[in-house]
Formats: C-alpha cells, sequence, structure tokens
C-alpha cells in the first residue's frame, strides 16, 4: 500500500515534472526568444514570454499544488485516490500543453510566426488530464463496488418538534486544482485560459456543497457563494439512508446521472441518499449523513403519522 | 447541526426560529465561530419566506448572539453559549409573568432581590 501511494504522489508527478521540462530541454536552441505563450480563440498566437519564465511558472504551479495534495493527502489518507486523481488530472493537462506550445514555437524566427494552438488543442489537453486522471484514481486504489445504502437511521426526536438539520462536505483538492487551473489560465490566456478558467470554476463550484433538510423539504447548495441552489419538496420526499460514496462508481465528480439516481459526488465517504416518488433518487456527498437522513426521515414520519 | 423547532408554542415562526438557535447554542449543538444555515437554504427547508428567517436572525444579533455580515452570513459570536441561556430563561420570565398579570417593575424588584 505504501509502494503504491509513494508511486501515485511522488514517483509519478516526478514524472510529470520531467515531462514538462522535456521539450524544453530538447528544443531549447529552436525556441524564439521571447516565444509565444498566449493564443487567441482561434489559435493565433498573441502575447509571449521568454521560455525561461514559462518553464519557471509551469514548475510554481505544479509544483504548488503537488506539495499542497501531497500534505493533504498525509492528513486524510482514506482521500488518497481523489488526491492522486487530481494530482495526474492537472499534471497531464500541463504536460500536454507545454508540449504543444513549444511545438507550435519550435523553428519559428519570431514568436508572432508560433503555430496554432486553438480550442482542439485544448479539448486533446483536457482528455489527456482526464484519462490521467482516472488512471491515478485507480492506480491509488480507488475503485470497488458501489456498497449497498444503509436503511434510514432513525433519530430520537420528541414528538411535535420540527427537525432542521444542516452538514456540508468541502473537497480541498478540488479547491486547489481550480485555483490552480485559474491562475495557469491568466498567466496563459487566450483560448487555453478560457477553457482552464471555465474548468477551474467549475472544479470550485463543484468543491463544496451544503444540505438543509427540515419540514418544508431538502435544499442542496453548491459552492461557496450559494448562486447554484435548488429544493426538493417534502412532498416528493419519501424517505432517506446513508450510502458510502465512491466517486468512480457514479463516474467521477461534479453532478452525476445513473439510471434511478443522480447524484452530487464533492469527494469520496458518506453521502445521503434520498428517495423521490416519481423521481430518480438524489445521493448527496455530505459529512454527518447519517443524522441528516435520519432528520429527512423524521420530518417525513411527522407528515405522514 | 441541528435545530429544533417548536410548532406548539403557537409563536410565529420567526420566534420559533430564533427561539431554537439560541436553544441550540445554550446546549452546545452550534459552537461561537460557527456558521448558522444560510437564510435561503433555511427558508427553503422550512418552506417559508426567506424575510422569516432574517427576522428571526435579525433579533438573534440584536441580542448580541450572532453577527450578520454580508457574504459571510450568519457566525455565532464569543461568549454567546452563557448569553444563549439566560436570554432564554429571560424570555420564559416575561411570558410567565404576563400571563400572571406580575407588573415590570416588580419583576425587578424581585431580579434585584436576587442579584445583590
Amino acid at each position: 500500500m505504501k509502494a503504491r501511494r509513494s508511486l501515485a504522489l511522488g514517483v509519478v508527478p516526478a514524472l510529470l515534472v520531467v515531462a514538462t521540462i522535456l521539450p524544453m530541454a530538447l528544443f531549447w536552441g529552436d525556441l524564439p526568444n521571447p516565444m509565444a505563450t498566449h493564443w487567441d480563440l482561434s489559435g493565433t498566437p498573441n502575447g509571449s514570454m521568454p521560455p525561461a519564465l514559462l518553464l519557471v511558472v509551469m514548475m510554481a504551479i505544479f509544483c504548488g499544488i503537488w506539495a499542497a495534495v501531497a500534505r493533504a493527502a498525509l492528513r486524510m489518507p482514506a482521500e488518497g485516490p481523489s488526491f492522486t486523481a487530481v494530482l495526474w488530472f492537472v499534471g497531464a493537462l500541463l504536460v500536454v500543453v507545454q508540449w504543444m506550445g513549444v511545438l507550435a514555437n519550435r523553428d519559428v524566427a519570431a514568436w508572432q510566426n508560433a503555430g496554432e494552438v486553438g480550442l482542439l488543442q485544448v479539448a486533446i489537453a483536457i482528455a489527456a488530464g482526464m484519462a490521467a486522471g482516472v488512471l491515478g484514481w485507480l492506480m491509488a486504489g480507488g475503485s470497488s463496488p458501489r456498497p449497498a445504502p444503509a436503511p434510514g437511521p432513525a433519530l430520537d426526536v420528541q414528538p411535535g418538534l420540527e427537525v432542521v438539520w444542516t452538514g456540508q462536505r468541502t473537497s480541498w483538492p478540488l479547491v486547489v486544482a481550480g485555483f490552480g487551473l485559474i491562475v495557469a489560465g491568466i498567466v496563459m490566456w487566450g483560448a487555453i485560459a478560457l477553457v482552464l478558467g471555465i474548468v477551474g470554476l467549475l472544479l470550485i463550484v463543484f468543491s463544496k456543497v451544503t444540505v438543509t433538510t427540515g419540514p418544508g423539504g431538502v435544499v442542496v447548495t453548491l459552492g461557496w457563494l450559494g448562486f447554484v441552489s435548488w429544493r426538493v419538496p417534502s412532498t416528493e420526499i419519501t424517505g432517506a439512508s446513508t450510502e458510502e460514496v465512491r466517486p468512480l462508481s457514479y463516474g467521477g465528480w461534479g453532478y452525476r446521472a445513473r439510471p434511478g439516481v443522480r447524484a452530487i459526488v464533492v469527494s469520496g465517504g458518506e453521502g445521503i441518499r434520498i428517495d423521490r416518488s416519481g423521481k430518480p433518487a438524489l445521493v448527496i456527498t455530505v459529512d454527518g449523513a447519517d443524522i441528516g437522513a435520519g432528520a429527512i426521515n423524521a420530518a417525513a414520519g411527522a407528515r405522514s403519522g | 447541526m441541528l435545530l429544533q423547532l417548536d410548532p406548539s408554542t403557537g409563536l410565529p415562526v420567526y420566534r420559533q426560529i430564533a427561539s431554537a438557535v439560541r436553544r441550540a447554542i445554550s446546549d452546545g449543538e452550534v459552537s461561537p465561530g460557527e456558521r448558522l444555515p444560510g437564510a435561503r437554504d433555511l427558508a427553503g427547508a422550512l418552506g417559508v419566506n426567506m424575510h422569516t428567517v432574517l427576522r428571526a436572525y435579525g433579533d438573534l444579533r440584536d441580542e448580541g448572539l450572532i453577527e450578520l455580515r454580508r457574504g459571510r452570513g450568519a457566525v455565532v459570536r464569543p461568549g454567546s453559549v452563557s448569553l444563549a441561556g439566560v436570554r432564554h430563561v429571560v424570555i420564559e420570565l416575561a411570558e410567565t409573568a404576563s400571563r400572571h398579570g406580575i407588573e415590570f417593575t416588580e419583576i425587578v424588584a424581585m431580579l434585584e432581590e436576587e442579584m445583590t
């Protein structure tokens, strides 16, 4: 297990660093100074930077995320697979972006003549990042079959009282990766910046979820400012239970749709499963899920009895 | 965080909310520095208007139990644990007094007697 972990959070990230440096080491003499580092949406270069500075910026972004993730993984060993997936995602993304950037600059007289890096290349980089993320997850021992939901726990509530419960879950790896991508986007500008910025913002939105239950229903709020929020009215709710959520069994993080179930996955761990009449069940990863499910059942019981 | 509202008191909902929060603070269910549910979230969960929740939070702020800050929401203030407990007893005292027709000055006299 230890060897696996040092491979996931040590050896492979180190190889990713080497792979980021490699194109520059190979083609250093062929690069213009400054070289093109920004491209606009159509793929035309519109900004430049000395190659050495670009290398320093790339290294700073990745090593910053690496250090933060490794530290957090030591504190929360159960989250190892998620941390690994995020780290490999960012690392592979940067490697591909770096290779594309260097190759586009190879053998050109001035940075303005550099080759195209547009949305297609960005899509390829993100796809490569995602593939690496999934690989990292599997490597770190992530996936196992989805466990069955535990029956809804009973909460000891005095009859006549209305129970309100609120809980939340925050995934720091997603926050770190989100900010890392936004910073990388600001540094690179152009088409890549737009996509990195959007992906970064999405990661941050899905890095925190708040669940509030009460006699009127359940409110689920995403992100830090509460812009994204929706409500399940109590009339739809038939009952609640808890479930041990593994992100990959739902196909990853974020909002996941599976037959008969919709899931909001911020990180692996305990979650609430809310069964709804005539609609897919809703699974939300949240701390204190057993008390939350109990509160939902208490509210449902109070209505029917 | 678990809040328990008591509709059997027949009080307006905003007072039920304030009372439930006070109880949660004095019982240690919520600690100083912790954030109360967002007004919109709590209103949705209770099935009431958001202004009802804001009114309750406004009262709790006036009692010195919580702080309301834009963007940060309602945060329990340090030192509010004992304050919430006392406020709860004072409210009960006021209700009992008015039920039995005991005048304000009499209550003050009683308190003076007990506290000096």
